[in-house]
């Protein structure tokens, strides 16, 4: 498949564009691409769609950024925000898995890190839709009896604390399952997180999620309680569970039995 | 891999005594604590009385469970006392001591009658059906408050404590009569 048939297919992954934008919206996402990846590997996706040469071409090392910067930048390539960016670098993501050799995406996928999982999930046609911030938070708010914005503080907290608590490893994987809006609050936690917050039990988990979100201590377990469902919903299958088998028995609690 | 009921059931009274025991010891703590001690166990109290209650009941444990039904009552009324004192009044360790007294008693008394009979009497696909139900019927209460109650509910307590001749009560009235019950 050639570059302008490429563009063709993203074109109508993406309701609602021009032609225009949608090759700006695949050049922008390959020459971020180009960055991330070795010199080797965007030269062998090269050959796989010809005619993609200038959006591909590196010639420098595989820049090690995450995969918010990863969005940052194809955003800032296409002059557009970054909830526009990643919609676009999914089509174009979804459209890359039907138009290479399964081998050659395989490849791709293994320079990829964990947290690029939404944006692989699209190339292997697997895509389960993340739930939407916005909904995400009206069921918290309507679980724990709160407005919308006392809702998203807890949110916050709540994963901010979470991901103190968990192994890096689950807090990416988490990071790859959330909506983008949820990611400072991960990546404050995780950055935090040092011995005594990876021990941390569940009251201390609890009495944190009271002072970050600002409320009573009376009321975190029923925010806790709140939040951690909403989580359940909101990953798909085992997921959830991987989180719960890592935390102790006593935050069991906090989420309705499997 | 289907858990067993009664492993379900132990593991819900030893996190219940460790909440007393916490709440005894760390003072600081209690505003925090309350809240969890009092969903964990008003879910479970009520998951156990529309699921496991009946089922004991026909396994021949009649005394057993009108007991355990109106100590149930009298948990519920100790629950609501424990979350209206002030967490740094001695009214809070009277009502806390009470209560953990009770309900430590209660779990002992399952634990050693109710629950082997339960084991001897019924047949392993009756014992996984009922695991599952008791987790479900515990989600369902999750987060109910106490005294709270369908009139259901208060129904099913009534059997379960041997009542009979209720069903033209309405709600306030049979739960007049059970909270009386549990006073006796």
């Amino acid at each position: 498949m050639d570059y302008e048939q490429f563009v063709g297919i993203v074109l109508q992954e993406l309701s609602q564009v021009n032609r225009e934008s949608a090759d700006r919206a695949a050049q922008a996402t390959f020459q971020t691409l180009a960055e991330r990846l070795s010199r080797g590997q965007a030269r062998d996706l090269v050959e796989q769609l010809p005619g993609s040469g200038p959006w591909l071409f590196t010639e420098s090392d595989a820049e090690p950024f995450d995969y918010d910067e990863f969005v940052l930048r194809v955003a800032k390539r296409e002059g557009v925000d970054e909830t526009t960016a990643e919609r676009h670098a999914r089509a174009v993501f979804a459209t890359l898995g039907r138009s290479i050799d399964p081998g050659e995406l395989g490849d791709l996928i293994a320079e990829l890190p964990e947290d690029f999982g939404p944006l692989v999930a699209e190339a292997q046609g697997r895509f389960d839709e993340l739930m939407p911030a916005d909904e995400f938070v009206r069921r918290v708010a309507e679980r724990a009896g709160l407005d919308f914005d006392a809702a998203g503080r807890a949110v916050e907290a709540i994963l901010q604390t979470l991901a103190e608590r968990l192994a890096p490893g689950e807090v990416d994987d988490l990071n790859a399952r959330l909506a983008r809006a949820f990611h400072p609050a991960l990546k404050q936690g995780k950055d935090r997180q040092n011995v005594a917050t990876r021990r941390m039990d569940r009251d201390e988990f609890l009495q944190r999620v009271a002072e970050r979100s600002g409320v009573p201590a009376e009321a975190a377990f029923v925010l806790a309680r709140a939040v951690l469902t909403t989580l359940r919903e909101a990953l798909p299958g085992e997921e959830f569970w991987d989180i719960a088998a890592e935390l102790p028995a006593e935050y069991a609690v906090l989420w309705p039995a499997r | 891999m289907a858990a067993d009921v009664i492993d379900l059931i132990l593991q819900d009274h030893r996190e219940i005594e460790r909440l007393f025991d916490q709440l005894d010891r760390h003072p600081a703590r209690r505003p925090l604590l309350v809240p969890i001690l009092s969903a964990l166990l008003i879910a479970h109290d009520r998951a156990e009385e529309e699921e496991i209650y009946p089922v004991a009941r026909e396994a021949g444990g009649t005394d057993e469970i009108t007991r355990s039904q109106k100590e149930h009552l009298r948990a519920e009324d100790l629950l609501v006392k424990l979350e209206l004192a002030d967490a740094e009044d001695s009214a809070f360790d009277t009502v806390l001591t009470e209560l953990a007294d009770m309900v430590t008693a209660h779990f002992r008394e399952e634990e050693r009658q109710v629950l082997p009979a339960m084991r001897e009497r019924l047949g392993e696909g009756q014992m996984e059906a009922l695991a599952k139900a008791f987790l479900s019927s515990r989600d369902k209460h999750f987060g109910e408050r106490p005294r709270d109650r369908r009139l259901s509910d208060l129904q099913q307590q009534a059997r379960n404590a041997g009542l009979v001749g209720f069903s033209d009560l309405a709600k306030n009235e049979l739960a007049d009569l059970l909270r009386k019950l549990a006073g006796s």
